[in-house]
């Protein structure tokens, strides 16, 4: 009887051990890791991902391989990457171990759409009270694409919108001329000049 | 009821009449890996170096201490002379911390984590006297369970995007499982039934991944979970007391 409890003591103790060392052999896969610097910002936005962070407990890391989000790669643990358009893209990094095992982490980087440019002129270059005025904003632009809308304030309570528009002023002074443009990209930017006409009695006080 | 009871103590009379109550407490050291634990703890360490790295950053936040020894509790009695059979309750504790501040162009980015893991085994136990009065092996198996503190306050520079953060939160995860263990003890008699000694033990816990409500504990992040491995070494400190019926 002796005997025998010390035997099933023993088994059972083996067993234990054996089944509580099971883990300690098995092989650990990598922990991928990485920074963004800096994770947001305008485009044309130069991102450095630095994937050095990444360790392995049992191992040593032999690949990084990235995915930009927008269509790119990397190799390396430190990559730097241009994103030349606003947009949410998503960054991952797969790492690989010397045993062939690998993580993933993802991550985010918010690039925000450049502002458009807004320009204009108007012809005459004097105008005189009553005189048609063109006011031209065609010269503007957007880096992120077309400009969708045109909005004017002429400075005297009137606006109107277009690329091209005609304005007359029936009192003479300096008018704030606001022009405000949207690209398709929702983009919105603002541009004032003052308008000097001629005669009259004037209106605007700077 | 009553005279179930009685059949009982009537059944047992023979064997418990002169038989040898034992009881006895210690202390115990536990050694554990908590694989999955120190994994998350090795990726906030790295996240902590990194921030710390950088020359714009000023304040000192301590690395985690790897989750290993643990500290713990032990009280059981058993019954029976050369093979005794008794229950026993184990208790075990494991902490780490850590707690400091970052300042980032003048903004303070305060950092406070702490993991605390605590183990209630009950248990059924089985001592088998090699050497009476000096020598005995056990085993004991029942249930254990475990409750993870998780605790998590942690800012860093808002410029940098980090692809992964330890979650910011305060909960108990908790989990229950099968647990057993065989043990050895030497004990030095000191008389009057009492007896110190020391002893030595292997537990296995399979307590799989924690939950806090229907959430895993998966603070990696990588939706796999962390499991409380709670195996392993333990040694132990021991009192006996000793009560012949």
């Amino acid at each position: 009887m002796k005997w025998k409890t010390l035997a099933l003591i023993g088994a059972v103790s083996l067993a234990l051990f054996l089944t509580g060392c099971m883990d300690k052999f098995q092989m650990k896969p990598p922990e991928a890791l990485f920074a963004l610097r800096p994770a947001e910002g305008t485009a044309p936005l130069t991102v450095t991902c630095d994937g050095s962070l990444s360790f392995d407990e049992d191992g040593k890391i032999v690949e990084y391989i990235w995915d930009f989000g927008d269509g790119s790669r990397g190799l390396g643990p430190i990559v730097s990457h241009t994103y030349e358009t606003g947009g949410t893209y998503r960054v991952v990094l797969e790492v690989f171990d010397d045993q062939g095992l690998s993580d993933r982490r993802e991550t985010q980087v918010r690039v925000d759409f450049p502002p458009p440019v807004p320009r204009f002129s108007y012809t005459p270059w004097r105008p005189g009270t009553g005189e048609p005025i063109r006011f031209d904003a065609t010269a503007s632009e957007s880096p992120n694409g077309d400009i969708v809308e045109y909005r004017w304030s002429f400075g005297d309570g009137e606006w109107d919108t277009g690329a091209v528009v005609e304005h007359r002023y029936w009192y003479g002074g300096g008018y704030p001329v606001t022009l405000t443009v949207i690209d398709d990209a929702g983009q919105q930017a603002t541009l004032t000049q003052v308008v000097e006409i001629q005669g009259g009695p004037g209106c605007y006080t700077p | 009821m009553v005279k179930k009871t009685t059949l009982v103590v009537l059944l047992l009379s023979p064997w418990v009449l002169g038989a040898t109550l034992t009881v006895d407490s210690g202390a115990q050291l536990s050694l554990v890996s908590l694989t999955d634990l120190n994994e998350f703890i090795s990726l906030v360490n790295q996240v902590i170096a990194a921030v710390e790295d950088r020359p714009d950053v000023e304040g000192e936040v301590s690395p985690l201490a790897p989750l290993r020894n643990g500290v713990g509790l032990v009280l059981g009695e058993a019954l029976g002379d050369g093979i005794a059979f008794g229950a026993r309750v184990a208790l075990g504790s494991w902490e780490s911390a850590t707690t400091g501040v970052w300042t980032y162009e003048g903004v303070e980015c305060p950092v406070s984590l702490s993991l605390r893991a605590e183990l209630l085994a009950v248990e059924g136990q089985l001592r088998f006297e090699v050497v009476p009065g000096l020598l005995s092996l056990g085993m004991a198996a029942g249930w254990g369970m475990v409750n993870l503190d998780y605790s998590c306050s942690f800012e860093t520079p808002p410029d940098w995007g980090l692809a992964w953060q330890p979650q910011l939160m305060e909960t108990t995860f908790r989990a229950t499982g099968p647990v057993g263990e065989v043990s050895a003890r030497v004990l030095l008699p000191v008389g009057f039934g009492l007896s110190f000694g020391v002893e030595a033990g292997f537990r296995l816990a399979d307590l799989g991944v924690p939950r806090a409500g229907d959430t895993p504990l998966d603070l990696d992040g990588n939706g796999e979970g962390e499991k409380l491995e709670l195996t392993g070494l333990w040694l132990g400190i021991c009192v006996k007391l000793a009560f012949a019926l």
